[in-house]
């Protein structure tokens, strides 16, 4: 029954990445920007250009193109970057080493720093604590990325010089970008849980666990979380995109040469295997962290799967 | 409290982790020099493929072009014995390599490498972004980049340090050309070597690549066996950051230099009483011009662009905008390009004549038009002045704004109605800025500028080898395009600026990125 829905889920999963392909191949295709005249910075005369563009394989039919774009796609292979003339895959793999683990410390500080914020809060429900967590998530959540990234650097980089600005090889050089991320993210995450929690709490069960005896932590940790948990997993997922998306601005801002500003830069200076790759493992990723919140709905609650099934 | 725990948890394993692979440097005496820059073009070394600075400026320390230019412009032999003789005919230059130059793999230079060099740069299959100017100026240059010919038939080599380079017409700026860093000189093995740009770079340059981060960073060390002696430094490190977070890194103490090219950063810097005396100032040969679509209605009236030209008030945008940090242009030739000329007076700012102009144009009410611009040009607010005061001369403009791959795509197709051209000289020879305006290659810049005239004076100049000649063949030329064709409109001549660490001695940044040449003054 759950490989079933499994194998269907990946179906939907490959169908959305042929579409992505299609979208990104279409895209490449109608901006402004040939990328032969760039690669040549145009200093040279038009029979080079054509001659250029044939071997790129530029000048054959628009399906012809698609089609062998993914062929190579399927393989992982997107070709070799026009300016750094280096295999897309080696140079995207490069980026995500740092984007990675710039994502997974927030994604844990989120977590760990929301869900402590929103379980406080929504077990002094209306306290004063409660205000003063909220008060702070909401300004968490208003606050841009790249404004958070700025304070801290003059902050603890400047001022304090106790972090480095940007960079990458200097002893806390994570820090700052994983705070950055981490504390808009883990904002947001406290104001879902609390609510999530404080519905949970008013439910009868829980009544009934208290009125049956149990301790107070343990009604929390066993009944409310649990009960609570699958509009946090949908989050959390969501959250694990922003990060993606977050890291583009972080990156910059840091001087961090991971996925995000690749991207940006391959976009910006129209290296196109370059940004097809970018779109097209930007996009699994997505789609796997997608498939993963799904299954994770799944084994938490089995009513999903039952219902998918009927 | 538990999370409070968990996140010093979290910071402290990151601090281990973010503290793995960083060596705590052993000091010598030389010392290291840190400049932060934008490297998000810098993913390969090689700067055949490149037009962006960064890559440019890092080679500049590990690569040798075979002549030199001195901070004053002068040419001198640097990879030969002696600067090379020309033929009676102007066609043939016969070179001399020095003995004894040996690339950072401890091979020597010798006249091999020179010819394999010029023939990677025009691979058919990995043509260099150069490459355009090499075949027009080297006999047989373009048959090989065609992949119609095994060699380059126009350099031949006599022995291992003895050479010939023969022209397809003579070129009185083929000297100025090859001391451009582009035509640095690389190892013959580079053309077929893996990894060449992103793993192994060589020259014969006083630095040698120690580490390369594309995009990132990049560290060089001091060459021993360089052949003009060892310098000083032990080494220089490039290390990618944007602007802001450049300027936060030398206030920090953190980096030794980097350049600034905001105008109001610039002066904000020069009213600081703390980093007044860490500006400097790096002349450059440039010019900054409102150039114009000549296929495009308003602009194919010469009145038209004549009324443009002098509704420009130049003085305010260097003395307002620039803060008096450029001069204000009188020609498209800057001071210390060969004939620029000293003695031409200034272009009047006159909006009244203008719109007298416009209306015997056929345009009494004045003209609507559009400039184009890129989001990260750093002369739009130029424009944005410019629409605000053309309005006094019934110029009525409008702004675009692209990203820069479109726009060089809309430019290149001759689609650009009007422009700011930021044109900023690596060789400094008058060519360089005349031949910009010349068939076909005005059309690249979407001006498309044609006068057969102006075309065989150019051609003129090439071959003339009087100096006062050549001077006054350009000072011609410069006129005809800026006074009587009005095919662009000068507007000021630039200069660079950077952020220098005090401790930094000798420092020359004319002409070249001499980091090389800096010393440590503790």
């Amino acid at each position: 029954m759950m490989i079933k829905y499994i194998i269907s889920r990946i179906m939907q999963s490959i169908i959305v990445l042929i579409g992505v392909t299609l979208v990104t191949f279409i895209l490449v295709n109608v901006v402004p920007g040939d990328a032969v005249s760039l690669m040549l910075a145009k200093r040279t005369d038009q029979a080079t250009m054509d001659r250029i563009r044939h071997e790129l394989g530029f000048d054959r039919p628009y399906t012809e193109q698609y089609l062998r774009f993914l062929g190579n796609a399927v393989r992982g292979d997107f070709g070799n970057s026009y300016f750094e003339k280096t295999p897309v895959t080696e140079m995207i793999l490069r980026g995500l080493k740092y984007t990675v683990r710039i994502a997974l410390w927030a994604l844990l500080l989120a977590l760990a720093l929301g869900l402590g914020a929103g379980i406080v809060s929504a077990y002094f429900h209306n306290s004063l604590l409660d205000r003063v967590i909220m008060f702070f998530s909401t300004l968490g959540i208003s606050a841009p990325v790249f404004w958070l990234a700025l304070l801290f650097q003059i902050f603890f980089g400047l001022k304090l010089k106790v972090l480095p600005i940007s960079g990458v090889d200097k002893p806390g050089s994570f820090i700052l970008p994983v705070l950055t991320l981490g504390i808009t993210n883990a904002a947001s995450i406290a104001r879902i849980s609390r609510t999530s929690l404080l519905e949970i709490i008013s439910q009868d069960y829980i009544r009934t666990a208290k009125a049956k005896g149990a301790g107070e932590l343990r009604v929390v940790f066993k009944h409310v979380l649990k009960n609570a948990a699958i509009p946090i997993v949908t989050f959390a997922g969501l959250v694990v995109r922003g990060l993606l998306g977050g890291s583009m601005l972080v990156e910059t801002v840091f001087s961090i040469p991971g996925f995000g500003s690749l991207m940006v830069s391959s976009i910006l200076t129209r290296d196109i295997p370059l940004m097809q790759g970018c779109v097209v493992y930007g996009a699994t990723i997505f789609v796997l962290i997608n498939l993963l919140v799904d299954l994770a709905y799944s084994a938490l609650d089995p009513r999903v799967r039952l219902v998918k099934e009927t | 409290m538990a999370i409070a725990l968990l996140l010093i948890f979290a910071l402290a394993a990151m601090t281990a982790c973010g503290g793995a692979g960083k060596k705590e440097g052993t000091k010598k005496t030389g010392g290291t020099v840190t400049f932060g820059t934008a490297m998000d073009q810098f993913g390969n070394m090689d700067i055949h493929y490149t037009t962006a600075a960064a890559p440019f400026q890092a080679a500049m320390q590990m690569t040798e072009p075979l002549i030199g230019k001195d901070p004053d412009g002068n040419l001198f032999p640097l990879l030969l014995d002696e600067m090379p003789e020309v033929s009676e005919d102007g066609l043939t230059y016969s070179f001399k390599l020095k003995s004894g130059v040996k690339f950072h793999d401890g091979s020597l230079l010798d006249s091999g490498d020179v010819k394999a060099t010029f023939e990677k740069m025009l691979n058919p299959k990995n043509l260099s972004v150069h490459a355009g100017s090499i075949t027009t100026l080297i006999k047989g240059a373009a048959e090989y980049a065609d992949g119609k010919a095994d060699s380059i038939s126009g350099i031949e080599v006599k022995d291992d340090q003895n050479f010939t380079i023969t022209l397809v017409s003579p070129n009185a700026s083929f000297l100025n050309f090859l001391s451009a860093w582009q035509m640095s000189i690389y190892p013959a093995e580079a053309a077929t070597m893996d990894g060449w740009g992103t793993k192994v770079f060589i020259g014969t340059g006083p630095y040698k690549l120690k580490e390369f981060e594309p995009n990132s960073k990049i560290v060089m060390e001091r060459f021993d066996d360089y052949h003009g002696g060892a310098k000083k430094l032990d080494s220089i490190v490039f290390q990618n950051m944007t602007q802001n977070t450049a300027l936060m890194e030398f206030e920090a103490g953190n980096i030794d230099l980097t350049e600034v090219k905001d105008t109001a950063i610039i002066s904000s810097y020069l009213e600081n009483e703390e980093f007044k005396d860490n500006i400097v100032m790096i002349e450059q040969l440039g010019t900054i011009a409102l150039s114009f679509n000549m296929k495009m209605k308003p602009f194919d009236n010469p009145k038209v662009r004549e009324a443009i030209s002098i509704a420009i008030d130049r003085e305010t945008i260097v003395n307002k905008l620039l803060k008096g940090l450029g001069t204000p242009a009188k020609s498209f030739l800057p001071k210390g390009v060969l004939g620029y000329d000293e003695d031409l007076e200034e272009f009047k700012y006159d909006p009244e004549r203008a719109k007298q102009l416009l209306k015997e144009a056929g345009y009494p009410d004045g003209i609507d038009v559009e400039a184009i611009t890129t989001d990260t040009a750093a002369t739009t607010f130029i424009l944005q002045y410019l629409a605000e005061a053309f309005k006094e001369a019934n110029i009525r403009m409008t702004i675009q704004t692209y990203d820069a791959a479109g726009f060089t795509d809309i430019r290149n197709n001759g689609k650009i109605p009007m422009f700011i051209l930021t044109w900023v000289s690596d060789v400094g020879d008058p060519n360089d800025f005349m031949s910009l305006y010349s068939t076909p290659m005005s059309q690249f810049i979407s001006n498309f500028y044609e006068n057969s005239e102006y075309d065989a004076q150019l051609q003129k100049g090439l071959t003339e080898t009087d100096l006062e000649k050549r001077a006054e063949l350009y000072r011609q030329l410069d006129y005809k395009l800026t006074r009587t064709d009005y095919a662009c409109a000068p507007i000021y001549h630039p200069n660079a600026f950077m952020l220098v660490s005090k401790k930094i001695k000798n420092l020359r940044m004319e002409n070249c990125f001499r980091l090389f040449d800096a010393e440590l003054s503790e």
